[in-house]
């Protein structure tokens, strides 16, 4: 998981990225004002791994995909894509770049043309980027489509013609199309079926494993995150708070932004939902035009309240750092993780997950481990 | 008007049963006369008994939303609606549309999954709710708006005081879901119907509102029917559950037999394809293919072309609901699905004893491993 391709550079290293978007002006000062919908974020990706960026929306996990993408231009902050930085590289080389990273977006009934082929949809890539001669590319695109499961007649039919599910199929084709390194996918399952989206989560984790492929997973479903990742990172107004390996962050979170989350995330079972008391965050989301000061989460924090509101949330930003001492277990940004991890909150939240045991379900792992509470 | 016992199925005497059901629906079928003609509800029946919490589960297209708002004739022209629905003695499948505007709002509410399409962005929160207030209960203006200040209080809006001035934009998306929860519950419904009302909202926030309506529903005594494409949202809530596929009722049970022992196929494969927050699994089982087009007539079961568990007979015979033996009684006779067997006109029972049923010819042996209670 996250050992392995340690040792190896990293695919993608995203370092204080800042995204701002001009905000009109002020009201009584004539000072622009900036919606700061990404504001420091740093994290990076190896070769083979899958990344999740969780959170809710507006907290910037779509504007960073976007920024790694290069769809947008960051404010401040540098990607550097398998050690080159993007900002740095002239128009050309950033195109030949580009090859190697490529989207999934979320509805495939907006993402494909439904005046082309499915032929031609999956070749635009190979068009724009100037791959091969026209047979050459017709041959790629019938490998391509047996790749990810649709039948040969599939290439000369228009994308109407195809569910949601297949859309998805041809969307990941055309991904496919020019054998990018990393693919950066944002919710790809969630205008799809219930009944479909396994297929097509199997697919992108099957395609990973032929073609060594890396990910970065947006997505705000929980459950669907500790499936499909080897890592997490948790976004909130623009920030990551907390970034662990996936079993980690959902054995041993130590934020309590994370708690909260996963105490409201509903569980498919009748006893563990009835039984379970959930964490209730006040108020909304704070505009990302006017972040609070110090901890991004301090104004509806339920840790804060029950410390007593300490100073420190509201004057210090806490930055990410290591939990415990190999290395290995991540990092969160948060003054006192100690007193998430001995909190009751944060007992009676895993409990709730530990706990469900059904009969429909299939073998369960490990229990959770005793959080280590040093003091 | 006609009395329940007139009711031609007969199924509210049947003993065991509790006091008339609130909501009693009958063969109900809606088809969509458009291009093709297409049966988004095929003869469902069931039963709501009052206070109950119903959660009506399915994929998009499988009929759940038309069937429910059906009820209440909110459906498009081109919609043909049959069958019977008696809501507390009345069928409102008989009634005038003007009597049945009546009956919306007044005895059944109804809560969308997109607060902002159920409010009027140029007029404020205070000015929708008080209409409301008026609409339903014939008090003066001043009177109107001091209850709609209580109300927007009572669905938990921060300083309702003063935010009850705000235009809609200016709410976050829970915050209409409340307001708009608010003017469902006004009135008092005996039925509330609630249409994926949590989708369009985060996770924090929908945890949030599955609450508020649980408390508000059970506090008046109303009856919810919730509609869900997430199983995980109806665990908490409700007592029991029916499962849609191609609009059909596949499976009906209590909310606990739906997740420890389904009785359908689909029901099986749901659970074991969809990813879950407690637990990291090997591989996703995956259902293959996709639903039937609607528009098609379908020999047999609906459900047999994607499943593992069929046999001759559901590619030839449309499969009716049908009674599963308790997991007790299963296991001391030894499990055999002879001894699944007919309801009597289809019906399911409002109680705390439903009966757990199966559109199946050949269901999943119940309770594996662990045995009843």
């Amino acid at each position: 998981m996250s050992e392995g391709p340690a040792a190896a550079p990293p695919l993608l290293e995203v370092e204080d990225l800042r995204v701002w978007f001009p905000a009109g002006r002020g009201p009584a000062v004539k000072r622009r004002r900036f919606i700061k919908a990404v504001d420091g974020v740093s994290f990076t990706v190896h070769r083979g791994e899958t990344l999740g960026l969780v959170g809710e929306s507006g907290c910037g996990k779509t504007t960073t995909a976007r920024a790694v993408l290069k769809l947008l231009d960051p404010t401040e902050g540098r990607i550097l894509f398998d050690g080159v930085d993007l900002s740095a590289i002239p128009r050309r080389e950033l195109r030949r770049m580009r090859r190697r990273m490529q989207p999934i977006f979320q509805d495939p009934f907006a993402s494909l043309n439904p005046k082309r082929t499915v032929e031609a949809v999956v070749a635009e890539p190979l068009v724009i980027h100037r791959q091969g001669s026209a047979a050459e590319r017709r041959a790629r695109v019938s490998e391509l489509l047996a790749t990810v499961g649709l039948p040969p007649d599939a290439a000369t039919r228009y994308p109407h013609a195809f569910s949601g599910g297949q859309r998805q199929r041809i969307a990941i084709a055309r991904a496919m199309a020019l054998r990018p390194d990393l693919i950066v996918a944002d919710e790809p399952v969630s205008a799809l079926d219930v009944s479909i989206r396994a297929q097509i989560l199997n697919l992108l984790g099957d395609l990973q494993e032929e073609f060594g492929l890396t990910y970065v997973i947006i997505a705000h479903d929980l459950a669907l995150v500790r499936q499909v990742t080897d890592r997490v990172a948790v976004m909130y107004l623009g920030g990551i708070v907390e970034l662990r390996p996936t079993e980690e962050l959902y054995r041993r979170p130590r934020h309590p932004y994370t708690v909260a989350l996963l105490s409201s995330a509903p569980i498919p079972d009748t006893a563990a939902e009835q039984a379970r008391r959930r964490i209730v965050l006040e108020g909304d989301v704070p505009s990302p035009a006017d972040p609070p000061s110090g901890c991004r989460f301090h104004t509806r924090c339920w840790l804060r309240q029950k410390l007593g509101n300490p100073e420190v949330c509201a004057t210090d930003p806490p930055p990410l750092t290591p939990i415990g001492e190999s290395g290995t277990a991540g990092a969160a940004a948060c003054h006192f993780p100690h007193e998430v991890a001995g909190s009751s909150e944060l007992q009676e939240t895993l409990q709730a997950l530990t706990g469900a045991s059904g009969g429909a379900k299939g073998c369960r792992e490990v229990p959770v481990e005793e959080p280590e509470i040093s003091d | 008007m006609k009395s329940p016992a007139a009711d031609p199925a007969g199924a509210a005497d049947t003993s065991g049963a509790p006091a008339a059901p609130l909501l009693s629906v009958r063969d109900l079928s809606v088809t969509f006369h458009a291009h093709a003609e297409v049966r988004a509800v095929n003869g469902i029946s069931y039963d709501l008994g009052a206070g109950e919490h119903v959660g009506l589960v399915g994929e998009s297209g499988s009929g759940k939303s038309a069937g429910a708002l059906a009820l209440v004739r909110l459906v498009p022209d081109y919609a043909e609606i049959e069958g019977q629905v008696m809501l507390d003695g009345v069928d409102l499948a008989r009634l005038t549309e003007r009597e049945l505007r009546d009956v919306r709002g007044r005895r059944v509410g109804i809560v969308y999954q997109d607060p902002f399409s159920s409010l009027n962005p140029v007029l404020t929160i205070e000015k929708q709710l008080t209409e409301v207030v008026r609409r339903h209960s014939r008090v003066r203006a001043g009177k109107a708006r001091a209850e709609a200040a209580r109300l927007l209080e009572s669905v938990g809006v921060p300083n309702a005081a003063e935010r009850i001035s705000d235009y809609p934009h200016q709410y976050s998306g829970g915050m209409r879901q409340r307001a708009v929860i608010a003017m469902a519950v006004s009135p008092r419904p005996a039925l509330l119907i609630a249409d994926e009302p949590t989708t369009a909202l985060d996770v924090t926030v929908q945890a949030q509102i599955l609450e508020l309506l649980q408390d508000l529903t059970s506090e008046h005594g109303t009856t919810m029917l919730l509609i869900t494409h997430d199983l995980a949202v109806v665990a908490g809530i409700t007592r029991r559950v029916m499962v849609m596929y191609a609009g059909r009722i596949v499976e009906a049970s209590s909310t606990e037999d739906v997740f420890t022992r389904p009785a359908h196929p689909y029901t099986v494969a749901l659970h074991r394809s969809l990813p879950r927050i407690d637990e990291r699994r090997e591989r996703l089982m995956t259902i293959e293919g996709q639903p039937p087009d609607p528009s098609r007539p379908i020999a047999g079961c609906p459900f047999a072309p994607r499943c593992s568990a069929r046999i001759d007979r559901c590619t030839m015979e449309d499969p009716p609901l049908m009674t599963v033996p308790t997991a007790r009684r299963a296991a001391a006779e030894g499990w055999d699905r002879r001894m699944i067997r007919e309801q009597d006109g289809g019906a399911l029972f409002p109680g705390p004893a439903a009966p757990q049923l199966t559109a199946c010819w050949n269901p999943p042996p119940p309770a594996e491993g662990s045995p009843d209670e």
